[in-house]
């Protein structure tokens, strides 16, 4: 489906940049979009083990997302299962998301991937359908 | 979700898909003008228009006994949501990262 892969540069070294994107009171200043605030939630990617949020934005609506932490080296990566819960709080598909920081001409640079996790064949068929949907879709859209 | 799913699941067809591409180029259009060019039967074309509106994806307006199809934006607007959602949630959070980092550290300039 959309696997994303951003990358950006700090001026930190990368033991530092590690805490901005590991420990809970760092995660909590900037988790999320501008407008949305952390009321709740286990967001602690030093360790591994289970952790959620509850987002809200600035008409009230919540927005629940939840995983496990599958891997923390520092300071270089860090990986952690995703998944949307509605408003049933049903979990919805997951997907998985690794920061890996390396070092930059004048400090470090941060890589995010966040990928889909196909478990079947079957699911794999339909996300390419899907992936050309798209790609002609959003060509469309633009 | 299931919205989602049946709105993919009636894209996943070459000519639903060049229909909606063609209303969303030329807008309202009758049944009859979407049949042409592509070789295929007025209930045909029927068909796969039904798909496309029970997914949401496009509007029927009814004339006497004429029917008119335009794209609709509601069924649209899930999936270009469902698109962006993902990069602009991580975009924004870099942005507010960046921030952080900047005022905790004192960046020159």
């Amino acid at each position: 489906m959309t696997d994303l892969h951003m990358t950006r540069d700090f001026p930190i070294p990368p033991e530092r940049l590690f805490a901005w994107v590991s420990r809970p009171e760092n995660l909590l200043k900037w988790w999320g979009p501008e407008g949305m605030h952390v009321p709740e939630g286990d967001l602690d990617f030093t360790r591994t083990g289970p952790w959620y949020s509850v987002m809200v934005n600035g008409d009230g609506q919540r927005f629940k997302v939840s995983g496990h932490v599958t891997h923390v080296t520092p300071p270089t990566s860090l990986g952690f299962t995703w998944g949307w819960h509605d408003d049933n709080d049903r979990r919805g598909p997951e997907s998985h998301v690794t920061f890996t920081i390396s070092e930059a001409p004048n400090g470090s640079r941060l890589t995010l991937d966040h990928r889909d996790l196909d478990d079947s064949e079957q699911s794999q068929r339909h996300e390419q359908g899907w992936a050309s949907t798209l790609r002609k879709l959003s060509a469309l859209l633009d | 979700m299931t919205t989602l799913i049946q709105s993919f699941a009636a894209l996943s067809d070459e000519t639903r898909l060049s229909i909606l591409e063609q209303l969303m180029q030329q807008g309202e259009l009758p049944a009859g003008a979407l049949a042409q060019g592509r070789g295929i039967t007025a209930p045909a074309i029927s068909r796969h228009l039904k798909v496309l509106r029970e997914a949401g994806l496009v509007r029927q307006r009814a004339v006497g006994t004429k029917r008119y199809y335009s794209p609709d934006g509601g069924g649209l607007r899930l999936i270009a949501d469902w698109t962006i959602s993902r990069r602009a949630f991580w975009e924004s959070g870099l942005d507010r990262l960046e921030a952080a980092i900047q005022q905790d550290e004192g960046w020159p300039g």
